[in-house]
């Protein structure tokens, strides 16, 4: 028998995926009828607010919470003494964050006390009369401070410390060739320190989380980017089985890395348990700049070039600033320091990071992961190194890109697209080498990251009696649109209108493991797992038609777009099911698997399924006077493989420009030197782009060579838009009047400053 | 927030035996885009919020007589932003009006809530100062009127005592054959507080004024700078001079939004860009 | 002061309404809380971001920093007023078709604005549709899509005024 599942490798084919379907979530959000956690209530629920450090270090002598249990609707207050002792910590590298501050608080808004009402209204009124004696200890907000000999050590008593005593929290290096004989080799020596600061993600909704037990199971209700992984954290945290904790992710009003990992769920899931009482606890968007940020970095980067301007090695040294706990900054560190070196061939790489604790916000995850930061210090060291090797920044980058099936780090997998054709794009859509007007110029840079390494998605998709489908899968939808994209995929490959597909997303009970929504992973990752459900129910049809048909090996069948051809007879998938199972009973499930290639012992832990590069492109004009930039034009080019959903994929492309652009030009959390406190953790004070902001013409371009590991040839996208924008737009200030910048953002003031030779 | 009492008194005496009767335990309430913010972070905490949008006697309308035109307590900054004749006779009050906040807090938020705040960075004081507004005060038993540049005694401080609201706003009409505008820098386009802003006037006749936001505890004429060009007129080594004289006026802190080493360069740069901006017009 | 009590009577999307409300209730509060109405969102709840965007007799106001008694008499239009007899406006429509929508959390602010902006101006040119909507961030950072939602829904209703 010989079986025939349409080849839907060739675009033309394709009739759900590369079309510009409407999301599937839009009308309910259009119309305001889709429900947030922080717009959901249940019976009995408790509202919890936080009291917070008013300290960045301090050891807290004596809460008294006598008069804030004392008021009427408040169910009870806690602190860190009242919870079960020790203290649970939790964390997804180290559980080092207490539920609540245990006897010393490490950074300003740490939370220390929790009141229990009734309402919130009552909650945040009986916070104020929650009484704390601190007694200040020294703290340190910046890396030279935290490095300094006799620095306030942030976790002194942590045994988990890369070095006691210290505020290293860990350490990473990466070595190829020899840099050392290099250093004499080369023609150009070009050393450089560049400095990223702080951001905020400042997602639009509200942290906020409900939970609540049901018999001896705990459910957890959050905006959650990686619900398998807030179960583990919150399991370990409350030493209960997977099995017995239920975390969903609910529709996430913006996430960007800042709903990553878990937060303030595991503190609501130790209250639902003592409380067997419904708990929410929901943040104010102010609290949001106490609870996530990316971290700031120092970069020195030193780069050889030989005489024809082909780099000869890097030497770069990269410190984060990381906060008082760990969350994910470690694996941040880690990871992006890695790919330090860029989209480009380095022969000899010498790459030495730290994470640097500090008594600020803890620092995680954020769109890009590291590497806005790295290719910041990157690109804009390549812009300069054009000007002292001598070549124009298109025609060096050009010269040291690799060739597709090049190696790009040796023991990962090869360059897996034409980077050269982006970079060219980029530049011919600029209008790169027309002369500027006056105080205008252009820049170019590009960015590249690489995904999660050996993560693991699978995927349960459910053909119906009825030949309707039920996808499951443990994405979260965060507003990337992967309740859409998946839904297309699904229903590209079983030949099912998209309105006879159901998608349900992020649920722990429901769906089987995803290792996370992130690192653009999830078209390619959970796409491939599935593409491969999908196909499992097309393989157990093939059985079934075989077995009802008894067809002879030598006949053919064709399954095509819900339906299945045998004996010159078109039959429906319902049809199959009916005449196999009988009228309205059963159905079919398809289970599929995607696992990236682990490997013992690689520094990543697996390979890079694939580069996410980008190339972006920038026309600015500066106000000489006043310092300030016009951009008149971004661009970014993407390598994407295959785009599923051309509306939703330009949308993130230029929702990551621009907020890109945001850290670019205007925003960085500002920390008072001496007492460590935040002092512009306000929407107010925290300035990121408006619609007047955004630069007067942006386009977004895709390269689509169909040669990505995803479905359909498809490479991961969404966070690429973001990462390159800073070195291209500095780059064009550079060129327009001949300024350096070495840190952002590149405000007006910097940019008078510069012109002005002030510092 | 406080837990405070709402009232809404309709007429002027109700409200001032309000205003009476709870002294500094009462805020007054307008179009609340200030106030609300400072009763949420709390920066405030009264007991009484006297709402002052429904006393009869105070007016949303702006009219215009033979000499000037009013702006009542109650007028709303986008009001003020889309009245033509504002647009044609007053456009640095119109401009500055039209930076002030978003749509949302202009359609809400009053000229005269605005000023009465005192900020130093209010971006509607420097047209304020350049039309020569004066201030129309009332008090139970008591009506005054003030220049507007004797309004202001500090930052968050009015010539206001306890028991006065400020009734109506009055521009004369600037001077024959004058021109005028307001320039802003802050970080960013959007709703933003102000670096430096400026209000110029110029005219035929040499007249100038200018005042300035955000360089000094309050928002201030630069008349030394008005001096010499009223009497030298516009030629580049007057204006050079008179920047000069604007610079030595200012006096502005660093903080989150720019250095005061910034704020005094662009002092110089934006009452520069203006003037030119009105003599542009001007010499038209 | 806790158990004092404001009447409150109001038109909320049509419907005429008559509660008592506490005085320092914000109008957002009790749209969401008294209301049920969650569509008008919270977030910064300063003013600054315009995600609780509400028209209040004609005029686009962010509700969390209007208090609930002053809106005495008012007439309200929230997100949940603007679809009629289950269809929605032209604006949620081209929301919809540009791909505007990302997270979506922004979004019922962000068409209200659009909604007031073009019942006072029927051909926004680019510049009037950012200043209308400059008091609504949107962190997925949406802008263009939005812009483009607000120039169709434009077009929209001019048509939908020609068939009438």
């Amino acid at each position: 028998m010989s079986i025939t599942i349409a080849d839907k490798d060739t675009e033309n084919d394709l009739k759900i995926v590369g079309k510009n379907v409407k999301r599937s979530d839009a009308l309910k959000k259009v119309t305001g009828t889709l429900d947030y956690v922080i717009d959901q209530k249940m019976p009995g629920m408790l509202h919890g607010k936080l009291l917070r450090s008013e300290y960045a270090r301090a050891e807290i002598i004596k809460i008294d919470t006598t008069e804030a249990k004392a008021i009427k609707g408040v169910y009870d207050v806690l602190t860190g003494e009242n919870l079960s002792q020790p203290v649970p910590r939790f964390g997804s590298i180290k559980e080092d964050q207490p539920l609540l501050a245990d006897k010393e608080v490490k950074y300003h808004g740490e939370p220390i006390a929790i009141v229990l009402a009734v309402d919130e209204e009552t909650a945040k009124k009986a916070l104020k009369y929650v009484k704390v004696k601190y007694k200040q200890l020294p703290s340190v907000s910046t890396i030279e401070e935290a490095l300094k000999p006799n620095a306030p050590i942030v976790h002194s008593n942590d045994q988990d410390n890369e070095k006691t005593n210290s505020n290293i929290c860990g350490h990473w290096d990466y070595n190829w060739g020899d840099v050392d004989l290099q250093k004499e080799n080369s023609s150009f020596t070009i050393n450089n320190e560049f400095e990223f600061p702080m951001i905020h993600h400042f997602p639009i909704e509200p942290y906020s989380c409900i939970s609540y037990p049901v018999d001896d199971e705990l459910v957890i209700k959050t905006p959650i980017q990686h619900p398998f992984i807030l179960r583990r954290v919150v399991a370990q945290a409350l030493n209960m089985e997977l099995s017995k904790v239920r975390a969903i992710s609910n529709t996430i009003g913006g996430g960007f890395g800042g709903k990553g990992y878990p937060k303030i769920e595991p503190l609501a899931a130790y209250l639902a348990m003592e409380t067997v009482r419904p708990v929410k606890i929901t943040l104010s968007l102010d609290e949001g700049f106490f609870s996530a940020r990316r971290s700031s970095a120092q970069v020195n980067i030193c780069t050889g070039f030989n005489s024809e301007g082909f780099i000869n090695y890097q030497d770069i040294t990269i410190k984060y600033l990381i906060g008082a706990y760990a969350d994910s900054a470690p694996r941040v560190a880690g990871k992006s320091s890695y790919l330090a070196c860029g989209p480009y061939r380095t022969p000899n790489a010498r790459i030495n990071c730290e994470a640097v604790y500090s008594n600020t916000v803890p620092s995680t995850a954020f769109r890009g992961f590291g590497m806005p930061q790295l290719i910041w210090a990157l690109e804009s060291q390549m812009n300069e190194a054009s000007k002292i090797v001598g070549l124009d920044p298109v025609d060096i980058r050009l010269k040291n890109l690799p060739e597709k099936g090049d190696v790009l780090i040796p023991g990962d997998n090869p360059v897996d697209g034409d980077w050269k054709q982006g970079l060219r794009k980029a530049a011919e859509l600029i209008g790169w080498g027309k002369d500027n007007e006056k105080n205008k110029g252009k820049g170019i840079a590009i960015g590249i990251k690489n995904p999660i390494p050996a993560s693991v998605s699978k995927s349960i998709v459910r053909l119906h009696a009825d030949g309707s489908v039920t996808v499951s899968s443990g994405t979260s939808e965060m507003g990337q649109g992967a309740k859409t994209v998946m839904g297309q995929i699904a229903a590209e490959e079983l030949g099912v209108p998209m309105n006879r597909v159901s998608v349900n997303l992020g649920d722990t009970s429901v769906a089987p493991f995803d290792t996370a929504t992130a690192g653009s992973r999830s078209t390619v990752s959970m796409g491939r797992a599935i593409k491969s459900a999908c196909d499992d129910i097309k393989n157990q049809i093939k059985e079934i038609i075989h077995e009802l048909y008894t067809l002879k090996t030598s006949e053919e069948m064709i399954i095509s777009d819900g339906y299945v051809k045998v004996h010159e007879k078109v039959i429906s998938y319902a049809e199959i099911l009916t005449e196999y199972m009988g009228p309205n009973l059963g159905e079919i499930v398809g289970r599929g698997v995607f696992k990236g290639t682990k490997i013992n012992n690689h520094p990543m832990g697996g390979l890079a399924d694939f580069w996410e590069i980008v190339f972006t492109a920038s026309e600015v004009k500066v106000e000489k006077e006043t310092g300030k930039l016009n951009i008149n034009k971004l661009l970014n080019v993407s390598d994407v493989g295959c785009v599923i959903n051309p509306l939703q994929a330009e949308a993130q492309e230029e929702g990551a420009a621009i907020m890109g652009l945001g850290h670019t030009l205007m925003e960085q959390l500002v920390y008072d030197n001496n007492s460590s406190k935040l002092m512009n953790g306000s929407a107010l004070d925290y300035r990121v782009p408006t619609s007047m902001d955004i630069p007067d013409n942006f386009e977004s371009d895709f390269i689509e060579n169909h040669d990505g590991p995803g479905p359909f040839g498809a490479k991961g996208l969404g966070e690429s838009g973001i990462i390159a924008v800073a070195p291209a737009v500095a780059g064009a200030v550079s060129e327009a009047v001949g300024i350096k910048m070495k840190d952002l953002p590149i405000s007006a003031e910097k940019v008078w400053g510069l012109i002005n030779n002030k510092k | 927030m406080s837990e405070f009492l709402y009232h809404v008194p309709n007429n002027l005496d109700d409200l001032f035996s309000t205003i009476k009767k709870h002294g500094s335990s009462a805020a007054l309430l307008a179009g609340g885009t200030d106030l609300l913010i400072h009763l949420k972070v709390g920066k405030i905490a009264p007991q009484h919020v006297i709402d002052i949008k429904h006393v009869k006697e105070l007016y949303e309308k702006i009219t215009f007589c033979s000499n000037g035109m009013t702006i009542g307590a109650l007028t709303t900054l986008i009001n003020i932003t889309k009245h033509p004749d504002v647009q044609k006779l007053y456009p640095a009050l119109s401009e500055s009006a039209r930076k002030v906040g978003s749509k949302q807090i202009r359609n809400r938020g009053t000229l005269v809530g605005n000023i009465c705040n005192a900020s130093p960075a209010a971006d509607t004081a420097p047209a304020l100062l350049i039309y020569n507004a004066e201030v129309t005060i009332v008090g139970m038993n008591s009506r005054r009127t003030i220049p507007f540049e004797s309004f202001i005694k500090g930052p968050g401080k009015t010539d206001l005592k306890e028991g006065e609201i400020v009734e109506s706003l009055f521009f004369p009409f600037p001077p024959a054959n004058s021109t005028s505008n307001f320039v802003k820098l802050a970080r960013r386009e959007g709703a933003d507080l102000t670096i430096v802003g400026t209000a110029t006037l110029a005219a035929s006749n040499y007249e100038t004024r200018i005042a300035l936001c955000a360089v000094a505890p309050i928002p201030f004429r630069a008349c030394s700078a008005e001096y010499v060009l009223n009497q030298g007129g516009y030629n580049q080594q007057n204006i050079d001079k008179a920047l000069e004289k604007v610079v030595h006026n200012a006096n502005p802190i660093s903080d989150l939004r720019a250095t005061k080493e910034y704020r005094l360069a662009m002092v110089e740069v934006i009452t520069r860009k203006s003037l030119e901006n009105s003599l542009k017009i001007l010499t038209n | 002061m806790e158990n004092e009590s404001f009447e409150l009577e109001f038109i909320l999307n049509g419907e005429s309404k008559n509660i008592r409300v506490k005085h320092y209730w914000t109008l957002a509060e009790v749209l969401r809380s008294q209301e049920g109405l969650t569509g008008t969102k919270l977030c910064c709840e300063e003013g600054e971001c315009g995600a609780c965007t509400v028209i209040v007799d004609g005029k686009s106001v962010t509700s969390c920093i209007v208090l609930a008694p002053e809106v005495q008499g008012s007439n309200i239009v929230t997100i949940e007023g603007l679809s009629q007899d289950g269809e929605i406006d032209p604006v949620q429509e081209a929301f919809i078709e540009e791909g505007a929508v990302q997270c979506g959390y922004c979004i019922p602010g962000m068409v209200m604005s659009a909604k007031n902006l073009l019942d006072e101006n029927d051909s926004p040119d680019e510049e009037e549709i950012k200043e209308a909507l400059g008091g609504n961030i949107c962190r997925c950072a949406g802008y263009y899509r939005i812009i483009c939602a607000v120039q169709s829904a434009a077009q929209k209703y001019k048509e939908k005024v020609k068939v009438l």
